[in-house]
């Protein structure tokens, strides 16, 4: 990855672009779209995206206020931003989605929990002889 | 030679060792018996303890080094027979009881014991509570009879002493096995409230306070007052109680307070009685087949039984009886079968965990018993 943010920065450098704004954001796109793979893989959490999205929203306005202070608002940018507002609109629409996944694989979900349970309740005998107990059954 | 034996570190647990020492005929090393202490070595008690080991076996070595932090014991063949012994007044008479309780049945004669010094303290279970618990129990592994007894004869209390203890036991070539996995239900309370030097009037005191908590929950209570006197009655004042809750198929659940040692800030008799009676309620709740005072004595007798299966239900394990497990592991290369079995919720018959204790009898004989 750090290779891959390398490479963007040069890129911003040959288009002119300030480093720090263009950067800032840049990182945020990839962290968005890292964010959407996991929820489309796992469907859960979305609160906390929701958050994140938040805060990145934030973030951008910051880095908006900043551009044009270094008179420096290439195309690139533009283009980004209106990425972003349509990635996120379909973030909405995961997360309604989401909250009706909870049917989804609920035979792994409770295999999954009976195995937490069984490695809750103590063994006692592992507790009274230690590991050897256990590989003589 | 040396690495024949176990060694062991440290001060705990010296009883638990010496006497599966003793069984099992393995020499045992102790080290560092308190070696960073500012007073290192064995205490008078252990030195007694030991005193006692020698008088009951024949032909037991025992080395300790010039500041008491090593002991290296190697055990001679028990022997039994007319024992008396003076128990040093630091434990009461029940912490070398204990031991004899677990040897007894293996000796080549049959033990009788008098045991001199504290019979009740508040450290260690005293005479009373094993003459209620342990007696009962041998009775199940087969070691019954006229022959089992124990009695007070002159009870002495902490610090003082002064008390006089007669224990007898019969031998046996082999322990029966036993499965006993259903304590039922409690039946009767039986208990002693005894004083010595003090008023008589103390124990009528901790029977009515006892019975005003145990009342609310059976009615067949009998408390005995037993109020000691004159040469029977040891060198230090003090009072206590001693509860037990008898169940339908026959165990025992005992719970037992003493009044604290003179010096020491008193206890209202009210107060023991009720205490007392929480403990007994709290020994119910833990249940089980055995009394969590004898836990240790069970297990033992389950191991040394013929080769045959004994199961036997136990509430919570004590942290006595957990390191006793670790040690029968180290001596006669036995394991239980530990099983946790969830309180029944039914027919109100609540209570802690339970855990269900399996193994197989080592085939332990007794080979120095005479055949007649």
């Amino acid at each position: 990855e750090e290779e891959s943010e390398d490479e963007e920065e040069e890129e911003q450098v040959k288009g002119k672009v300030p480093a720090d704004s263009g950067h800032c954001s840049e990182e945020e796109d990839e962290e968005e779209e890292d964010d959407d793979d996991e929820e489309e893989e796992e469907g859960e959490g979305e609160s906390g995206d929701e958050e994140e999205d938040e805060d990145s929203e934030m973030e951008e306005e910051t880095s908006n206020a900043e551009v044009p202070q270094k008179k420096a608002k290439g195309p690139k940018v533009t283009t980004q931003q209106q990425e972003e507002e349509e990635e996120e609109e379909e973030e909405l629409s995961y997360d309604t989605e989401g909250a009706l996944r909870w049917k989804q694989d609920l035979a792994q979900k409770a295999a999954e929990a009976f195995l937490r349970r069984q490695q809750a309740t103590p063994n006692l005998r592992k507790l009274v002889y230690g590991i050897v107990a256990v590989e003589d059954g | 030679m040396a690495s024949q034996g176990l060694t062991y570190e440290g001060c705990n647990f010296f009883r638990q060792r010496l006497i599966l020492a003793t069984l099992s005929g393995k020499r045992v090393k102790i080290r560092n018996i308190r070696s960073r202490d500012d007073n290192p070595g064995l205490r008078d008690f252990e030195a007694s303890f030991i005193r006692l080991l020698d008088k009951i076996t024949n032909g037991s070595q025992i080395e300790i080094n010039q500041t008491g932090t090593v002991l290296f014991y190697q055990p001679g063949l028990l022997y039994g027979g007319s024992v008396e012994h003076e128990c040093n007044t630091q434990r009461s008479v029940g912490y070398y009881l204990e031991a004899l309780l677990m040897l007894a049945p293996f000796m080549k004669n049959s033990l009788k014991a008098v045991l001199k010094g504290v019979t009740n303290d508040q450290n260690d279970p005293s005479v009373d509570l094993l003459k209620a618990t342990a007696v009962p129990l041998m009775k199940k592994f087969g070691i019954d009879g006229v022959g089992v007894e124990i009695k007070v004869t002159k009870r002495g209390m902490a610090p003082g002493g002064g008390g006089e203890v007669l224990f007898t036991c019969p031998v046996r070539r082999t322990i029966r096995p036993v499965q006993i996995s259903d304590p039922g239900k409690i039946k009767r309370i039986r208990g002693t409230a005894y004083s010595v030097r003090v008023s008589p009037q103390m124990a009528n005191r901790i029977v009515d306070s006892a019975r005003s908590i145990l009342n609310k929950f059976i009615p067949d209570i009998y408390i005995y007052t037993d109020h000691m006197k004159g040469a029977n009655s040891g060198k230090s004042p003090g009072f206590g109680l001693t509860l037990i809750a008898e169940t339908l198929n026959g165990t025992f659940l005992a719970a037992e307070m003493v009044s604290p040692p003179q010096g020491q800030t008193p206890m209202l008799p009210e107060d023991l009685g009720k205490a007392c009676a929480k403990q007994l309620l709290e020994e119910v709740y833990r249940g089980g087949c055995v009394d969590s005072n004898n836990q240790s004595l069970a297990l033992l007798y389950m191991m040394l039984g013929q080769q045959d299966v004994s199961k036997i239900m136990l509430g919570p394990l004590s942290p006595y009886t957990i390191e006793f497990l670790r040690h029968i592991r180290d001596f006669f290369q036995i394991m239980f079968k530990i099983e946790t079995q969830a309180p029944v919720e039914d027919e109100e018959r609540k209570g802690g965990e339970k855990v269900l204790m399996t193994c197989v009898g080592s085939g332990y004989t007794n080979i120095s018993k005479t055949t007649k």
